[in-house]
Formats: C-alpha cells, sequence, structure tokens
C-alpha cells in the first residue's frame, strides 16, 4: 500500500503516536465509533507512516527495518496460531523449519474457542491417549521460539502489531497465547502493539477483562472541527494537485467545497473523496 | 446510501464496471489489481490514480500487504450488473492462472496469497464453470489438516453454492463449514451444518466423518445413547467405503462412549479392530483406550502389554504422548499383579483388587471422568471384604452422582455410606445438599449441615450450601453469618463458587447496601472463575451490571 496511501488530518492522532513511529515500543489504544470514524483509512496510513515517513507528498521508507502485523479474525492467514505464525516469520523474512511445521500442525489446544485441533488430537484428548499438557507445552516452546525470533529482528529493526476489534473469545487466544506468552516483555524492546477498540460494539466492557494497560489513547472522531477541516482542505488540496492540471489555489476552492459538502461525516468524506477526485480528473480530459 | 453507492455517485462511469471486476478476487494486491484494471480501463483515468481513490476509501480493507473489501462491501459489488460475463470470465481467468503459474515466492507481497491455496483456485474454477474440478479441491482442503485455508474454502464454497454456483446436492460447502466450527468448538453452529451433511445419505467419506463428529458432540453434552446411534453410522459409511483412516478412528470414539455406557466387552471389540489397522497417532488413541477397558475388565497382564506397546512408541515425541502418565498407571498395575500372583488366598486377592480398583476410581474422580470412576468404584465393591472399604466404596458411588447431578442416587448411597461408619464431613454435606435437592425439608437438612460442619468445620461447603438453604427460608441474617463464613477466607483459597454462593444470599436481602455487596462479590467470583461457570456473568448482566472485572476487588 505504501505510496497509495496519503493522510488526510489525523495530525493531532498521529502526533500523538510519534514516540512509537520513531520507533519506542509500546502499547497504544485507538479508540472509534464504528465505520463513521474511517478506522480503515486510520490503519492503512499508520501503517504506512510506522513503515516509511512522508516527505512532500512523497513515501521514503525509514532506515530502520520496518514491519508490522494486523490480526484480523477475517483473515484466514491470521485466524489460526500456525498461520499467525507464519504471517510474523514471512514480515520477518524468516524460513519456518519443516520441525516447526509439524510442531504446528498440532497446535491450538487448550484454548478455549480458536481452535485447529484435528479430529485426530480432539478425540484424542477426549479418551486421554494425547495429553493436552503435552500439546501445551509444545505450543508454549513454539510461541517461545517466535518471540526470541522477534527480539532478534528487534535488535536491528522494529515491528508493530495492530489488534482488530474482536469479542473476547476471538482475542482470547492471542493475549493468553502470543501476548503474555513472551511478547509483552518486548515491548522495551521496541515492539509496539496498537489496540483497535469499536466503541459502538455493546460487549466493548469485556476489553478491560484482558488487554493490557496503554501508554496512549487516542479517539477517532466521526467529525472534524475548525481546524481540522483546515488541514483536511490542505492535504486534499496538495493531493488533487499532483493529479489535476491545476495551481493549488485552484485545488483548494475544489477541496474547499469538497470538505464542506462532507465534514459532517468523515466516512462519506473518505469513501468518497478519491471518486470525486477521479471525476475531476476526467472532466478535466 | 451504503458507502459503496456514495462512491459511485461521485466516480466516473466505468467505476461500477471495475469494482464489480475486482471483486471477483477475495483478496488483491495493487499489482493484481492493475492488472485487472488494465482489461477496461476507465476513460482518462491511470490506474494508479483508480488504486490511490479506492485506497483512501473506507470499503477498502488493508490486511498485510494485501487488502480485500468486508464480506457485504463485496456482496454488494458482485451483485452490481455492470461488468459482462465475458469480462468477468475473463478477471477469473487471471486470477486462476496467477494461482496456478504465479511465483510463489511474491505470495502475501504482490499476488495474494490465497490464489495459491487450494480453497483459491477451487473458487475460480466454480466461478469459470469447472465444477467438477472445483468440487474436487474443495473436498481435497476438506480432508487436509486444520487450517485457516480451510475456514476461507468453507466461506468461499457456501457463497458459490448460495449463488448457484456450485449445486444444491454438493456437501462440500456444509462440510467445510461444520469441521471449521468443530475445530473453533462452536458446537451448535457445527452440528447446524454436519447434520446437513449427514441428512443427505450419500455413501461418502464427508458423510461418514460428519456422523463422527455428531456422534463425538452428543458424547461431550453426556448424551451417550444418541452418541452411539451416529457413530454405528459411521462405522457403517466407513466399513462400506473400504478406507481405514476414517473407520479406525470412529471405532476409537465408539469403543471410549461403549466404555462410558459401561459396555466393555462391545468396547474391548471396537477397540481390537481400531488397534488392528491403526498407526500413529490413531494408535496411540486405540492402545490407551484398550488398555482402560482391559484394566476395568481386571485383565491387568492385556493392560501392560498395551502400555508397554505405548511406552515403546513414545520416543517418537510428534506423537504427543503423555509418558509420565503411562508410567504411573504401567506403575501401579504392574505392582497390583506381582502382588496377585504372591497372594496366598483368595481374601487376599480381593483386597487387593478392592484397594486398586479404589485407587484408580480416585484418580478418574480427580480427572473428573466421573463415569468412569463410577464404574471403578462399582468393580472396587465386588472385591470389598472389610466394613471400612464398603463404606468408602458407597461414598464414591454417592460422590460420583452426586456429581452427575442424581441427587436422588447420590443420596441413597451417601446415606448408605454414612450408616456404614463413613463420617467425613463431606460425605455429610453432599447428603444434605442431595436432600435439599430432590424437595426435602430444611428441618431435616439443617441436622445434617450441622453434624457436617462439626465433623470439620474448617469445610467450606456445609456452610455455603446451609447458607443457600437458609436464605430461601427466609432466615437472611443466619444465612448470611455462614455464606461469609465460608467464603471470606485468604486470596490464594479463593474460590468462584463460593463468592457466587455469597453474592447469591446477600442479593435475596431487603438491604440495598448488601445487594450492592452482592454485585461486588459476583464480580470477584467472576475473577476466580474458570470459563465454564457462567452464572457469575449472568447474574451481573441480569442486574445491569455488566461483565467488567476489576481485578484489584
Amino acid at each position: 500500500m505504501h505510496g497509495k496511501t496519503f493522510q488526510i488530518d489525523r495530525r493531532k492522532e498521529f502526533a500523538a503516536l510519534e514516540p512509537f513511529l520513531g520507533g519506542q515500543g509500546g502499547v497504544v489504544c485507538v479508540r472509534y465509533y464504528g465505520e463513521v470514524s474511517a478506522p480503515n483509512s486510520f490503519v492503512a496510513t499508520l501503517t504506512a507512516l510506522y513503515e516509511g515517513v512522508w516527505v512532500g507528498g512523497k513515501y521514503i521508507q525509514r532506515q530502520q527495518i520496518r514491519r508490522s502485523l494486523r490480526i484480523d479474525r477475517n483473515n484466514y492467514k491470521v485466524r489460526y496460531l500456525p498461520e499467525i505464525r507464519s504471517e510474523f516469520s514471512r514480515k520477518m523474512k524468516l524460513d519456518i523449519s519443516v520441525e516447526t511445521r509439524r510442531v504446528a500442525e498440532t497446535l491450538n489446544i487448550g484454548c478455549n474457542n480458536t481452535a485447529g485441533a484435528s479430529q485426530f488430537i480432539d478425540v484424542g484428548i477426549q479418551y486421554g491417549a494425547v495429553s493436552e499438557a503435552d500439546q501445551i507445552w509444545q505450543r508454549d516452546a513454539w510461541i517461545k521460539d517466535l518471540c526470541g525470533e522477534l527480539r532478534r529482528f528487534l535488535e536491528h529493526g522494529r515491528f508493530m502489531i495492530i489488534l482488530m476489534h474482536g469479542n473476547k473469545n476471538e482475542q482470547q487466544e492471542f493475549w493468553t497465547t502470543i501476548w503474555n506468552g513472551g511478547m509483552a516483555d518486548l515491548v522495551p524492546h521496541g515492539l509496539f502493539l496498537v489496540m483497535m477498540i469499536d466503541e459502538t460494539d455493546k460487549d466493548v466492557g469485556q476489553y478491560y477483562n484482558y488487554a493490557p494497560s496503554h501508554d496512549v489513547e487516542i479517539f477517532l472522531n466521526p467529525n472534524l472541527d475548525q481546524t481540522q477541516q483546515t488541514h483536511a482542505i490542505d492535504d486534499i488540496a496538495a493531493w488533487a494537485c499532483r493529479w489535476l492540471d491545476c495551481d493549488y489555489s485552484e485545488a483548494y476552492n475544489y477541496a474547499k467545497s469538497y470538505v464542506a459538502s462532507n465534514m459532517d461525516d468523515l466516512n462519506r468524506l473518505y469513501s468518497t473523496v478519491g471518486a470525486w477526485l477521479m471525476n475531476l480528473k476526467r472532466n478535466q480530459g | 446510501m451504503t458507502r459503496i453507492r456514495q462512491f459511485l455517485k461521485e466516480a466516473p462511469e466505468g467505476a461500477a464496471r471495475v469494482l464489480q471486476a475486482l471483486a471477483a478476487a477475495e483478496s488483491l494486491t495493487d499489482r493484481i489489481a492493475k492488472v485487472i484494471y488494465e482489461i477496461a480501463p476507465i476513460e482518462k483515468i491511470p490506474a494508479e490514480l483508480f488504486l490511490e481513490a479506492l485506497h483512501q476509501s473506507e470499503f477498502v480493507i488493508p490486511r498485510n500487504s494485501e487488502w480485500y473489501f468486508s464480506s457485504l462491501d463485496r456482496a454488494e459489488l458482485k451483485a452490481l450488473t455492470e461488468a459482462d460475463e465475458g469480462y468477468l470470465a475473463a478477471v477469473h481467468g487471471i486470477l486462476l492462472k496467477e494461482g496456478l503459474e504465479g511465483d510463489r515466492t511474491l505470495a502475501g507481497d504482490e499476488i495474494p496469497s490465497y490464489l495459491f491455496t487450494k480453497a483459491g483456485q477451487a473458487y475460480h474454477k466454480a466461478a469459470l464453470g469447472d465444477i467438477d474440478g472445483s468440487l474436487e479441491l474443495y473436498s481435497d482442503v476438506a480432508a487436509s489438516p486444520a487450517s485457516g485455508e480451510q475456514w476461507l474454502a468453507g466461506i468461499l464454497a457456501e457463497e458459490q453454492q448460495n449463488a448457484g454456483l456450485l449445486p444444491g446436492y454438493a456437501v462440500q460447502p456444509a462440510f467445510l463449514r461444520g469441521m471449521s466450527f468443530y475445530r473453533e468448538r462452536d458446537y451448535q453452529k457445527a452440528e447446524q451444518y454436519l447434520s446437513q451433511v449427514a441428512t443427505r445419505g450419500y455413501v461418502i467419506q464427508e458423510t461418514a466423518i460428519a456422523y463422527h463428529i455428531l456422534g463425538v458432540i452428543r458424547s461431550r453434552r453426556s448424551m451417550p445413547d444418541e452418541a452411539l446411534s451416529l457413530l454405528d453410522k459411521s462405522v457403517s459409511i466407513n466399513s462400506a467405503l473400504q478406507g481405514s483412516i476414517g473407520l479406525v478412528m470412529v471405532l476409537n470414539s465408539r469403543g471410549g462412549v461403549k466404555r462410558d455406557l459401561g459396555d466393555l466387552e462391545g468396547a474391548l471389540e471396537d477397540l481390537n479392530r481400531a488397534a488392528e489397522l491403526a498407526d500413529g497417532r490413531s494408535l496411540v488413541i486405540a492402545l490407551n483406550s484398550r488398555s482402560m477397558v482391559k484394566r476395568d475388565l481386571g485383565d491387568l497382564e492385556g493392560e501392560l502389554n498395551d502400555l508397554d506397546q505405548l511406552r515403546q512408541m513414545s520416543r517418537d515425541r510428534h506423537l504427543g504422548i503423555d509418558l509420565r502418565k503411562i508410567n504411573t498407571r504401567h506403575h501401579k498395575s504392574r505392582n497390583t499383579a506381582q502382588h496377585l500372583m504372591s497372594a496366598k488366598t483368595n481374601e487376599e486377592r480381593s483386597d487387593i483388587l478392592c484397594r486398586f480398583y479404589l485407587d484408580n476410581a480416585k484418580t478418574y474422580l480427580s480427572a473428573k471422568e466421573t463415569a468412569q470412576a463410577l464404574h471403578s468404584f462399582r468393580k472396587a465393591t465386588e472385591y470389598c471384604k472389610d466394613e471400612k472399604h464398603c463404606a468408602e466404596c458407597k461414598y464414591g458411588i454417592g460422590k460420583s452422582y452426586f456429581k452427575l447431578n442424581q441427587p436422588d442416587s447420590a443420596s441413597k448411597y451417601l446415606r448408605d455410606a454414612i450408616e456404614s461408619g463413613c463420617a467425613q464431613s463431606d460425605a455429610l454435606a453432599m447428603l444434605a445438599y442431595s436432600l435439599t435437592l430432590i424437595g426435602k425439608d430444611l428441618n431435616i437438612t439443617e441436622k445434617i449441615y450441622n453434624d457436617a460442619i462439626r465433623a470439620d468445620n474448617k469445610n467450606p461447603w456445609p456452610k455455603s450450601w446451609l447458607a443457600l438453604a437458609l436464605s430461601d427460608a427466609g432466615r437472611h441474617k443466619e444465612a448470611e453469618e455462614y455464606a461469609r463464613a465460608s467464603a471470606l477466607v485468604p486470596p490464594g483459597d479463593k474460590n468462584a463458587v463460593l463468592l457466587f454462593n455469597l453474592a447469591r444470599v446477600l442479593d435475596k436481602s431487603n438491604d440495598q447496601v448488601k445487594r450492592a455487596e452482592a454485585v461486588n462479590f459476583a464480580k470477584m467470583a467472576m475473577t476466580y472463575s474458570r470459563p465454564g461457570f457462567a452464572w457469575p456473568r449472568r447474574f451481573l448482566m441480569e442486574r445491569g451490571a455488566g461483565g467488567k472485572i476489576n481485578k484489584s476487588e
């Protein structure tokens, strides 16, 4: 997505995240109010900013190696533990040994809900043939290995995990197995965790049951105040200048008119700004 | 208006056609999206601008170098009618070709990784009309080890069946969905889908596995008779298919269920057959179950043979054999066998066997395998000669029934145990509680509770249960005293049930302060509770106190 994402305002939010974008480890809680807060655009921009920096509308890779991983139950590649491990390794450009793959196949035992337990293991445990404790031991050893790899990566790079909103059952495995299994100890070494929390979820209170304490908390408001409108106009005008055959003042007027008609609905503003710009481009011929 | 409609309202003509084409993919990368865009681009709009515009929109969701449309947005886009069939077929063709011939090292970075999976290829084959090829691939995914790909295949196959692309008779969609739910331990949804597979009645592997899993779920729900009937059907289909792996697994499961039902001979027959056909993990399960059945039948030599084989197999650590448990059992059974060999009289032999089965029963009880514990206590009774052991057996049987929620039988055996000289506080407490459950008057149970408290003043359970009974009878002050005495122990000894019982007692008070205190104790109970103990959460939800836990309380 690098180079394809640009930032519309959110200066205040990203200013609060500056230490972490600069490479400091930590835990950040991002609260939003459903899709009206435009969380996807925020995550896309956050990822781009973390992995690189924007200078004069251009994306420049950061000197330190930066990687990020978004954990989301709707993504088949990070739904179960073995694949989460593979994605970490893919991001860090590590090869997973055959041995690790074999052990990974037996994982996901002993967790409450998210489990990839095979029919063999499940039936085996039910009748006492296969030790659940032994499987858990293997899983924990495997997480320890992953944390070791991540720690070595953090010696010369930085890693951000974005945990998308989910209910307790969906996230329990992440907290109990991965985070408390060793990753929490990597924060002083530069690991950065972002928890996305949807305040419109009626069960949002459950988050307090298992989430770690955070260093910074930010809110994605669903509308723009006066200052934010000015910033958004500046950002959209700069973007329009890149694509339209016009000077900045003309682009500014276009942007001002667009923001004025969409400032009450951030979701609409984000969702249609690209379509609006394409239409202008096409009409210019 | 949806955000897709909002976007299309503002966008130039042709945007709907391109978006519909992009929605043919489960997920995308910029490289592949650009290839699709270039098939039929929007006039005067370069691909780079189109992609920037999309990335700015909220309906594009980033996914670790890839991106996708949410399932709702994708369904809306697929329902558009802007793109003609030839155009969409070309898109599916490109995506399938990338999956079959693309550079796998670029998976996830430049080419969507799902295209390299069988699930993705099955999806695009079906879209191109190759239904047999698609179903074959979906079946391959279903037969592979549990993975995210299987979950994805279920979602994609179900989508295509609902859209009429896959025929209604195909069982793969329901099978894949059911297996994913089963593996995620959502048994209710797993049952819904797997029942659809089973009721089709096809003599295929999917039906056999569906009946097997449905049987295992019923067994977990302590419905052994229904479980047995479902497993019988699975055995029958597996036998007809002449495939050994599925048959071995279902024989193992059926053997376990028969053992739960007390049909040890039937269990042994199934497990013998399973052990003959099995290898690897399935052999571990067969040998382990069979060794326990042999022990329950009194065949210690047979048990030791199976345990020896397991000990040898434990060298392969991927089999996950718990060698410590196996060695403990081996040690106990070998000692018993040796003592039996050297025993000179029948009385001596009976005494050895009684102790052996009592020991087994206690092990089962502590492992929460109550049905097996009950069986072993009964077996011990057969060899019981002295009063002390007889009382112990009766107590064990009573306790097993108590844990199996059969208060009628529990009270009968617990009373017998007490009359035979068992004066344990636990026995008296469980007797009183069982009598309460079957509707006996407080006049009767209160005396027994008090005897239990006198027998061991440190035992919290008679105090806690008595508190509930007194609270029901309106004797709030006494109830509160007993409930507090039982629950308010040092933090290391805190018990969720005792705390919750205290909450229930305080909640019945007319005093608002005490009812507020009840909420706090329910919250504390939730902190200490195991996942299966849902009462404190329900209690709090009913009182509008939510599920928030403050661990410092």
